[in-house]
């Protein structure tokens, strides 16, 4: 017990060092407890020809939108897929390492239902990418129905004094509630539903190094204006995009 | 003026009294088991009930249940703590006997009786104390957490969630703590002391009022582990909407909090009112007096309004009301308005308690008369009056009634005369004094500094086209820690050394008090005054993240908490050392005038032998005529302060 | 001696100012005066450079108002900060009863000074007045638009956790990023989706809250071409830090240019309703 020793400087400097382990045991357990989504990382393959100027690599990218967590093999426990099992998930992770001068072709799979959107005019709309198109199963889209809007891929354009802006945002259209109800094939390793997803491919390319913030700008967690939940917790709908 | 009769006979009932009965078995530890064990069983119980994650119609489930966990914890606790003992033997027909009463008063009982329904205002001050104190370390464990986390931008230690927790976990202890810091222990045990009575007006009030608060520091921590809220301490609609459980056990901590400071006001008020000695007119009142109980009036008009937001945002979160839904009709504008009736108020329930101690002390160490003693009354008086007229300052960008942008900054312009008034009293009595330049004066001038830095940048906040710029910027953030860390905490800190000899009998260790003091100035002002420079220059408050052009302030401001943090260590150190083997005290070591230090240290149970009478204000230095008390109320002359009476020259 | 009541009566007793100087209290007050003095400048040499140095950019008539306000208060509180500092300081200095364990002797029992009282009050109050009036005016001439003005409007909708612009009187285009045209005063209708954002151009001096279901508004005036940023001053949950992009000042027929690449048409008035954004429930 601190201050039992006569010599006061001794007990003040204790106390002291008994306060900074308690400050760094917080810090330590905190960091414990935060989520970890594992990093995914995307190499770059020399290309020659991109069709853009000064890009010389291309890479590929490849993420799944589930309707709830089972897929998700980070968060498994021996309890199961973690305390919310039910929530939707951006799969496999959301920590994404991409090469920096790339042009990254990136394609998502979206597995989930969804509903009108809030600021359809914007959002139901593709932005940021080449040519500012992306493919919905091959065929060429601008925008989607913004009443059947599934989730959302966006890209903070998160700009500052040490990296390049960057904005890309893609809506992913919903599967249809026919569809979910009545899948054609069972559950697989490739297809854990047994419903064929919507396949949405798209290409933009990355500029100089920086972390940037995205998340999928779709009311489709809980609560006030369906941004609770999933969509309020961290690794579920929203991630970091590692450039380097 | 009440002369309670209940005078001590000496040694007959020196022995362990026999009353008591049950509370005899009831403590501290018994409202813990209790408490949980209602808890746990109301939420297994209601999560059977009412949590079904397939119905949509039972969404609200998981609010339901926490809220009935958490309310069971606070009863539960108080029924195991014993406070509806005596209403229910009341009801029963037993009143309390005299050895019943002997024992609540926590006759006897030795360390014991701090863990108990103990009705003793001095026993009441400590408790507080210790919770206030406890509870400000737990706040600084957070702040030292946050600042780790912003000394370097980017993804780091932990993300967003956990840091908009921490930082609404960080802002309610601290507005908690330092609501109760100064009025808690001090309110409840100098004052009655100071104004010449045996307890307070109502003794089992009090131990109610503090027993209430205790399961609160409870609630807020169970908020961690419940998800955390993401809105910050203020709650704003409709983001408090949509967080997670925790923002029901934030609202229920609350308004149980706003239930407890309620029950200590209306006692404090009361007891200053009615409870004055003999010969004690408002006129001869000492000025913490005054001070403690305006702010008792101005926490009993503002909190409730919290408690209200707060009631209503349950009922959003568990009832699918709309009071602040914007689609059902609400509005986000009521919840901002109510919140801040109560916020700007409550800065001045924080500030006033410390201002009042430090205005207390200056005489006494500058061995001068208070001066303009009606103009501080007058001031404080003034800070009550404007504080509830000014709140909407806090909303000049919300869009709510910009026709009412002029006159809330006129209103909040004019708080700044009576805040000035303030500290033309502090240089006008410390002015031609004779400075004693013991710890407690040292604390009145680092309160001089950073007050006046606080200050005056809330001026600048004041101004409606700078605050288009300053509003939700790390620059507020500097300003309100520079009133309320640097000018309130600074008070209370004055006020723990300055009454501590009464309080514990030992003198505080004033040289570890003295590192402790520069190294929380320094740490202080170079955390804060960094802060407002990266607050102007764009850096928004409340974020986890940051562009690195402000990476060198957030450096220099973490570098500075970490001082502070050494600070409050070395001070946290010094008062538990001091309580356990300082130096013994004499009763009046400062040679003040007030009526405490004519008892001994610590006071016995019944403070006086005989209840004093008063002659004259208690801030005659220099000046033989006047004398505080003719009738001191003690029978040793020994305890009579050993000043001399210098020439007025 | 008239019985003229101007002076007070103890006045005329009085010796002149010169010699009132040369008693020990009179050099008191000297030497106090020359502190607080030294203070008041060594305050304005800081007073006058935190904010210079401290505020971005200067991009817009707004911000403008908002540099020269900080500086007024900024310089105009210096010798209120001196006068007490000063005085608190030299008290400590000279009257300094040491850290001994025993009270020391009483001083004067100076209980109050009316004519003290009096000057700080009314001192006080002259001062809060003009800075009162100098936050009026700016106020008025920060939200008056001048009656010739043609200003463009802008529809600002704020998201978790996102801003997109709307220009609905350039054909309908949106925008991730703001671009605006230099010299023209420009109305921003604010909004929500979902909860209350607030939206802030630290170069512009402008912020105002997106409420849900409301619409608030706030105008500014672009002065300077270049890069801004555009940034939530409202806690709004998990990605409030990343709630943040660039705008750009450009000329006038860089602007239009901008429109047209957008898909749109300068000049073309598409009544776009803010409101028609549907907030889910």
């Amino acid at each position: 017990m601190k201050g039992v020793g006569v010599n006061p400087v001794a007990g003040a400097l204790t106390a002291v060092v008994l306060g900074g382990v308690v400050v760094g045991g917080t810090v330590l357990a905190l960091h414990g407890v935060s989520p970890k989504p594992p990093l995914m990382v995307v190499d770059g393959v020399a290309a020659s020809a991109t069709g853009i100027p000064g890009v010389t690599k291309t890479a590929d990218l490849k993420l799944e939108a589930y309707p709830d967590s089972a897929p998700i093999t980070w968060r498994r426990t021996n309890g199961g897929v973690g305390p919310h099992p039910g929530w939707v998930s951006y799969g496999p992770t959301t920590n994404i390492q991409l090469p920096a001068n790339t042009l990254v072709t990136v394609t998502i799979n979206n597995y989930d239902s969804g509903e009108p959107i809030p600021n359809p005019g914007y959002l139901a709309s593709v932005q940021g990418t080449v040519g500012g198109t992306m493919t919905v199963d091959g065929k060429t889209e601008t925008s989607i129905d913004p009443s059947h809007v599934g989730h959302t891929f966006t890209i903070h354009n998160y700009p500052s004094d040490t990296q390049e802006s960057l904005f890309v945002s893609v809506p992913l259209p919903a599967v249809s509630d026919d569809v979910m109800s009545n899948p054609p094939e069972q559950p697989s390793a490739q297809n854990p539903y047994g419903w064929p997803p919507h396949v949405v491919k798209f290409q933009f390319v990355t500029k100089g190094p920086g972390d940037y913030a995205w998340n999928c700008e779709f009311p489709c967690g809980g609560n006030y204006a369906g941004m609770g939940e999933a969509m309020s917790s961290y690794g579920y709908m929203s991630g970091v995009i590692h450039v380097v | 003026m009440a002369d309670t009769e209940i005078v001590s006979h000496g040694t007959a009932h020196a022995e362990e009294s026999n009353g008591g009965g049950i509370m005899r078995r009831l403590n501290m530890w018994t409202g813990i088991v209790v408490g949980v064990i209602a808890a746990v069983v109301v939420y297994v119980i209601a999560a059977k009930l009412l949590v079904n994650p397939d119905n949509e119609d039972m969404a609200q489930g998981p609010d339901q249940a926490v809220i009935a966990a958490e309310v069971a914890w606070v009863i539960g606790f108080l029924v195991g703590v014993g406070a509806f003992v005596a209403p229910f033997r009341w009801l029963m027909g037993k009143d309390q006997t005299h050895d019943d009463e002997m024992f609540l008063a926590g006759k006897g009982q030795g360390v014991g009786r701090y863990l108990r329904f103990t009705t003793d205002h001095k026993v009441v001050g400590v408790q507080y104390l210790v919770l206030a104190m406890t509870t400000f370390g737990v706040g600084g464990i957070l702040a030292l957490t946050i600042r780790t986390k912003l000394a370097t931008p980017g993804e780091g230690l932990f993300g967003g969630q956990i840091y908009n927790g921490l930082v609404g976990m960080h802002g309610i202890i601290m507005i908690v703590s330092t609501i109760i810091m100064v009025v808690g222990p001090w309110g409840n045990f100098i004052m009655p002391i100071m104004i010449g009575a045996r307890d307070m007006a109502f003794p089992r009030l009090n131990a109610l009022s503090f027993w209430t608060l205790f399961p609160v520091v409870p609630i807020f921590l169970s908020v961690a582990f419940l998800g955390g809220i993401p809105t910050g301490w203020v709650a704003y609609a409709p983001l408090s909407d949509q967080a997670p459980p925790g923002m029901d056990a934030f609202a229920v901590g609350i308004i149980m909090f706003v239930i407890s400071s309620g029950i200590g006001a209306v006692n404090l008020i009361v007891t200053a009112t009615t409870m004055r000695a003999h010969g004690m007119t408002w006129n001869r009142t000492p000025i913490f007096v005054l001070g403690v109980t305006a702010t008792s009036v101005l926490g009993l008009i503002a909190l409730p309004c919290f408690e209200v937001g707060m009631i209503e945002t349950l009922l959003d979160r568990s009832q699918a009301a709309s009071f602040f839904v914007p689609e059902q009709g609400g509005s986000q504008w009521l919840y901002a308005n109510l919140f801040w009736i109560m916020g700007h108020p409550e800065v001045y329930v924080i500030l006033i308690p410390a201002v009042a101690a430090i205005l207390e002390m200056t005489p006494v160490f500058s061995r001068k008369p208070l001066f303009g003693a009606r103009v501080a009354a007058m001031g404080i008086v003034s800070l009550v009056a404007l504080s509830v007229l000014v709140w909407a300052h806090h909303m000049f960008v919300s869009g709510w009634a910009p026709t009412l942008a002029g006159p809330f900054m006129l209103t909040t312009e004019l708080i700044s005369i009576p805040t000035g008034m303030i500290f033309l009293v502090l240089i006008g009595t410390i002015w031609r004094g004779k400075i004693w330049t013991r710890l407690p004066m040292l604390f009145v001038y680092g309160f001089l500094w950073n007050f006046m830095i606080g200050g005056i940048t809330g001026i600048f906040l004041s101004d409606v086209p700078a605050d288009n710029e300053l509003h939700g910027a790390l620059f507020v953030t500097a300003h309100f820690h520079y009133t309320l860390l640097g000018g309130a905490m600074i008070g209370a800190m004055a006020a723990i050394v300055y009454w501590f000899s009464k309080m514990t009998g030992r003198m505080f260790d004033e040289r570890i008090g003295t590192w402790s003091f520069y190294t929380i100035m320094v740490g202080f002002n170079v955390t804060f005054m960094a802060m407002f420079f990266n607050g102007l220059s764009g850096m928004p408050r409340r974020v986890a993240d940051y562009d690195p052009q402000y990476l060198i302030g957030n450096m220099i401001s973490t570098a500075g908490a970490y001082v502070i943090g050494i600070g409050m260590l070395l001070f946290l150190y010094a008062t538990v050392s001091s309580w356990r083997h300082g130096p013994i005290a004499s009763a009046n070591p400062w040679g003040a005038k007030t009526l405490e230090w004519y008892v001994p240290s610590p006071p016995p149970l019944e403070n006086f032998e005989h209840l004093p009478v008063v002659t004259g204000d208690a801030y005659g230095y220099g000046d033989p005529t006047s004398v505080h008390t003719s009738h001191p109320g003690v029978a040793s002359v020994a305890s009579v302060p050993a000043h001399t009476e210098g020439n007025a020259s | 001696m008239s019985n003229d009541i101007e002076e007070l009566p103890e006045a005329s007793s009085q010796p002149p100012l010169s010699e009132r100087l040369k008693t020990p209290e009179g050099k008191t007050i000297i030497k106090v005066a020359t502190v607080v003095s030294v203070l008041t400048v060594l305050l304005l040499i800081f007073c006058i450079w935190w904010p210079l140095i401290s505020l971005p950019p200067t991009m817009s008539d707004t911000e403008r108002e908002v540099k020269n306000t900080l500086l007024i208060f900024s310089i105009a509180s210096a010798p209120v900060m001196a006068l007490v500092w000063g005085i608190a300081y030299y008290s400590l200095r000279h009257w300094n009863a040491g850290s001994g364990d025993t009270p020391p002797e009483d001083g004067p029992a100076i209980r109050d000074n009316n004519r003290l009282t009096i000057a700080w009050v009314v001192g006080s109050s002259l001062l809060t007045a003009f800075l009162l009036i100098w936050g009026l005016a700016a106020l008025t001439s920060t939200t008056t638009l001048p009656t010739d003005a043609k200003p463009l409007t802008i529809n600002v909708v704020g998201q978790q956790w996102l801003w997109s612009f709307q220009y609905p009187e350039d054909g309908g285009i949106t925008s991730n990023d703001l671009i605006l045209p230099k010299d023209r005063p420009v109305i921003f209708n604010v909004t929500s989706t979902d909860v209350i954002h607030s939206f802030w151009i630290p170069e512009m001096g402008i912020k105002i809250d997106a409420n849900p279901r409301v619409t608030t508004n706030t105008l500014t005036t672009p002065t300077e071409l270049g890069m801004f940023n555009v940034r939530c001053a409202e806690l709004c949950g998990l990605n409030h830090s990343y709630m943040e992009t660039t705008g750009r000042v450009v000329n006038p027929a860089d602007f239009e240019q901008w429109v047209k690449d957008k898909g749109g048409s300068p000049g073309m008035l598409v009544p776009l309703d803010v409101n028609k954004i549907e907030p889910k429930e």
